[in-house]
């Protein structure tokens, strides 16, 4: 059986991945992996760990993917999990560096350079990658998922477990800061607002 | 414009970025198989055992303390 993409239609695909239908899932993987690998990698900057996290996140989807609800928004859900694992991947970092004594590198890829600026094509990309880079990660987090998903604030809501009011702030500061990093490079109705 | 469209406008700039193909195709060979089968019974038997080793230490704790007591 053949699948549309999940974007346009994506209750046949929920509804295959309910009958534990592989073709499905190929259709998922296909409509969302890019998506959430740049998710990945923008949020944790490391190519091993967003690959990693994006197999854990497609094994979880064909383990439940019998048990999902009928109404059950994919590209919601699999954000949800991603956002999870990635959180659970900071956390499990923040005791590594614990115990290790380490407690400057709480963040250990702060200081790497991102592998991101390398995919730029431009010098302005690699500025608004840099930029990006330089905010925290929950603002980074909110730009990703509305501005770059193109996500409503009550689903990003949803998403991070926190309420849509401070999801619109995040978004609002991470735009304030955004601004700053990029000086000269910002677009030019953000210098004369 | 609010900061929504704007925040949009600006990251349409990124790059567009996917995981390398053999990566996709290792992670989708992995997952695959698994679609309708739920989590493998193997990752149960650790706790299981976990939990019936603790429950029998304890039990032999009350049984020898109930000895020493009695």
């Amino acid at each position: 059986m053949r699948y549309p993409r999940v974007e346009t239609d994506e209750r046949a695909c929920v509804d295959g991945l309910r009958r534990g239908d592989p073709a499905a899932f190929d259709a998922a993987f296909a409509a969302y992996r890019s998506r959430i690998y740049g998710y990945l990698l923008r949020m944790t900057r490391r190519r091993d760990i967003a690959e990693d996290l994006l197999q854990e996140l497609f094994l979880r989807l064909a383990q439940h993917a019998t048990k999902l609800a009928a109404d059950t928004r994919l590209g919601a859900w699999l954000f949800t999990v991603a956002h999870r694992l990635m959180v659970s991947w900071v956390r499990a970092q923040a005791v590594r560096a614990q115990l290790a004594g380490d407690l400057m590198h709480v963040d250990p890829t702060a200081t790497e350079r991102s592998p991101l600026e390398a995919l730029a094509a431009s010098e302005g990309q690699r500025a608004l990658e840099r930029a990006l880079d330089a905010l925290a990660p929950a603002y980074r987090e909110v730009v990703l998922l509305i501005a770059h998903e193109g996500m409503q604030p009550g689903e990003v809501a949803a998403i991070l477990g926190i309420r849509a009011d401070a999801v619109r702030q995040r978004l609002s500061r991470a735009r304030t800061q955004l601004a700053e990093a990029l000086g000269d490079q910002a677009p030019a109705s953000w210098r004369t607002a | 414009m609010t900061d929504r469209e704007e925040l949009a406008e600006l990251s349409n700039q990124l790059a567009p970025i996917d995981v390398a193909h053999a990566s996709a195709e290792r992670i989708a060979g992995r997952a695959r198989p698994s679609v309708g089968r739920g989590p493998s019974p193997r990752r149960l038997v650790e706790p299981a055992a976990v939990v019936l080793l603790t429950a029998g230490f304890l039990a032999w704790m009350v049984l020898k303390l109930v000895e020493v007591l009695g």
